[in-house]
């Protein structure tokens, strides 16, 4: 390997880890709260709303990000907006991975037995004061892990983003792979870099695990 | 057996009016009434499945009650009841400000388990009730301290036997500074030699002049604690007496069956 | 006109199930692989299967197809584009397919290698009898939900020049000029593959539990 090219093109493709980061953040911060809105609509009262945000989960969990995407930044110019590109991948981003996150969030929800519910009510707490001090501080310490590995889905389908031009670190690579004849080089640094963003990724669940364990 | 009208209890805490429910066919309570003055430690016994556990948790409104009412310091619990006689739903609110009266303490104890010893004391207070923290955690460790288990504050639930767990709950209730105390079999899940020391806590308690409202199999202790046993069978309150006059002198088939089973099993 | 759109879409929608359909069964048997690997094989060669799971699984599937297919060509391999995208997706399934045998396996209670042991079968007979039996109930809603994964991705394979249904989605819109519903309709496409494997994901999920 040619390590003065490896230095080179390095540059260029932490520009694109740089994009490939904000998305990846903001993509997280807006499923981690769309997944509040997801489970609250699929535990809602009403009937209506609970098949709405089954339908949504059912439509988001059975197409591609990929088509999301294309039906943001094609389709909606085509009805008078014209979101960047950028713009649209963090929303197809968020808009899949708020129905995964919605369910995981529900199944450490339920994980949780309903005499904890008992026991804070019964204290005089109300309903969502109960929900949101007493059970999902124990759900989401349990699906810890499984967040976890959501978090690394959302950075690899940040890469999806390539396909609509954002210069991230996969369209960077794929520049610089067009270019020049070099292209293992490239390819296994594109490939180092998203393994050392997974693993920051999963430390951090790693560290949060540690600092707030579940307990029985 | 007549039980005197609540207008002319004027001492009554709880007033429990025919109140009725059914799971489906099942009919759970049958027009129950009962009350408790303040003061007074009422215990439930009867076989499993007789209705005293519905029975207590109608009173904190953990289960809805079908028909008739339920009124603790004369305000009707979970419902309001128009002068037309129609039933509507208190809101979210006012049952947790009722609830907030009404201290219960669970068989499964039903700590908070992420959260430390201290922190199951001091959260309903702060949240709920608006004490500063400071101010809460020196309840709480005095509290602690009643129960034997000051030491223990800094400590996870999953930390402490059967027995520190339960005193915690009950310690836990107390920190709200409840009105009345529902105590759901509370020793059923421990290990008999862990028996002992709850039952100790709930004793004083009963010594300070604490409302209770208690559901056990502990006959020796039902006796021991209570101003009246209410004995329950298929959803209908049998008996209802001093512990000296039920157990010494049962009325009832029913009653006298019970006890003579009860002992039958629990003789060495 | 409405129905050839139509039929060419179907043609994509099949050429996706086909692919879809290849890259779970190479996927299957390699992870098959992986997970007795990391479950029963020499420590080293464990540690190995386990580091390949790990590197696979923070590699977008992405940078893996256009990374072969750029290079593919400087080593002198010469593949068609489906073939090396099935080969490609079936080693990056590998590692997701071989977390959920490996789950189900252990998901087995231990005492039950004692059980099969006090009745008298070899560690092989053991397994093939006791042990994989229950291990397949436990894996088909994780291996469903992990196949249904495998159909959404296989429209990454468009990037590199595979034409499946996402393509003729792209191919009708850019004809057309009417790109709103020519998406739609892939997304339509897409939907009608995975909501059969969904359903039966939540179906067996549900009654496996009693």
């Amino acid at each position: 390997m040619d390590t003065a090219f490896l230095l080179r093109i390095l540059p260029v493709l932490l520009e694109g880890l740089e994009i490939t980061v904000a998305l990846t953040a903001l993509a997280l911060v807006g499923a981690a709260i769309g997944g509040l809105i997801v489970v609250a609509g699929r535990r809602s009262r009403f009937a209506a709303m609970r098949g709405v945000t089954i339908a949504y989960i059912d439509v988001m969990r059975n197409t591609p990000v990929l088509v999301q995407i294309f039906i943001l930044y094609f389709g909606l110019p085509e009805i008078g907006l014209f979101p960047e590109a950028f713009a649209c991948g963090v929303i197809a981003l968020v808009l899949q991975n708020s129905a995964y996150a919605g369910e995981i969030y529900r199944a450490g929800i339920e994980s949780v037995k309903r005499t904890q519910t008992e026991a804070a009510l019964s204290l005089g707490m109300m309903p969502r004061r109960a929900l949101f001090d007493i059970v999902l501080p124990q759900a989401l310490r349990r699906v810890l892990p499984v967040l976890g590995n959501q978090a690394v889905v959302i950075l690899k389908d940040s890469s999806i983003a390539s396909t609509i031009s954002v210069t991230e670190l996969t369209q960077a690579g794929k520049l610089l792979l067009d270019r020049s004849a070099a292209p293992y080089e490239t390819f296994f640094m594109m490939a180092a870099l998203y393994l050392a963003m997974a693993a920051v990724l999963l430390g951090g669940m790693k560290l949060l695990a540690w600092r707030f364990p579940v307990r029985t | 057996m007549p039980e005197p009208l609540p207008e002319l209890l004027p001492e009554s805490l709880v007033v429990i009016d025919r109140v009725g429910k059914s799971f489906g066919a099942n009919r759970v309570l049958k027009e129950v009434s009962l009350t408790v003055g303040k003061g007074e430690v009422v215990t439930l016994i009867g076989p499993s499945g007789c209705g005293k556990t519905t029975l207590l948790r109608c009173v904190n409104f953990l289960e809805t009650y079908d028909s008739g009412a339920i009124s603790i310091e004369g305000e009707t619990v979970g419902i309001r009841i128009g002068a037309d006689g129609r039933r509507t739903a208190r809101p979210d609110r006012e049952v947790a400000a009722m609830r907030a009266r009404v201290g219960m303490v669970f068989q499964s104890y039903n700590l908070f388990p992420h959260l430390t010893v201290l922190d199951n004391l001091t959260v309903a207070p702060i949240k709920v009730r608006g004490l500063p923290l400071r101010q809460a955690r020196e309840k709480a460790m005095a509290l602690l301290e009643r129960v034997g288990l000051s030491e223990k504050a800094a400590q996870y639930p999953a930390a402490l036997s059967g027995g520190q767990q339960q005193r915690v709950a009950i310690a836990r209730t107390l920190a709200m500074e409840p009105h009345l105390i529902l105590l759901d079999e509370v020793t059923s899940a421990l290990d008999p030699e862990l028996v002992g020391e709850v039952l100790d806590v709930v004793q004083s308690l009963a010594a300070d002049g604490m409302t209770m409202m208690i559901v056990t199999h502990e006959m020796q202790f039902a006796r021991e604690v209570s101003s009246r046993v209410a004995f329950m069978a298929a959803g209908e309150i049998v008996e209802l007496a001093s512990p000296a006059d039920l157990f010494g002198s049962p009325k009832s088939d029913r009653l006298r069956s019970f006890l003579g089973r009860y002992q039958a099993a629990h003789r060495i | 006109m409405k129905l050839t759109v139509l039929t060419y879409m179907a043609w994509g929608a099949s050429v996706t199930v086909m692919l879809a359909a290849a890259v779970i069964l190479l996927s299957s048997v390699l992870g098959m692989g992986l997970a007795l690997t990391r479950l029963y094989a020499w420590p080293p060669l464990r540690v190995l299967a386990a580091g390949y799971a790990l590197i696979t699984r923070g590699i977008p599937l992405l940078v893996l197809l256009i990374g072969c297919y750029f290079s593919l060509p400087y080593l002198g391999v010469t593949l068609p584009v489906y073939a090396a995208a099935i080969v490609v997706m079936g080693f990056y399934f590998a590692a997701y397919m071989g977390e959920v045998f490996r789950g189900a396996l252990m998901a087995v209670p231990r005492t039950q290698w004692d059980a099969g042991r006090s009745v008298g079968f070899r560690s092989l007979q053991n397994f093939g009898i006791v042990i994989l039996p229950q291990a397949r109930r436990l894996c088909v809603a994780p291996f469903l939900n992990t196949s249904l994964s495998v159909v959404k991705n296989t429209s990454l394979i468009s990037a590199i020049g595979g034409w499946e249904l996402f393509s003729t989605g792209r191919e009708i819109g850019e004809r057309t000029g009417e790109l709103m519903p020519a998406y739609l309709g892939v997304a339509a496409g897409y939907y009608l593959i995975c909501f059969p494997l969904a359903r039966l994901a939540s179906y067996v999920e549900r009654h496996s539990h009693a």
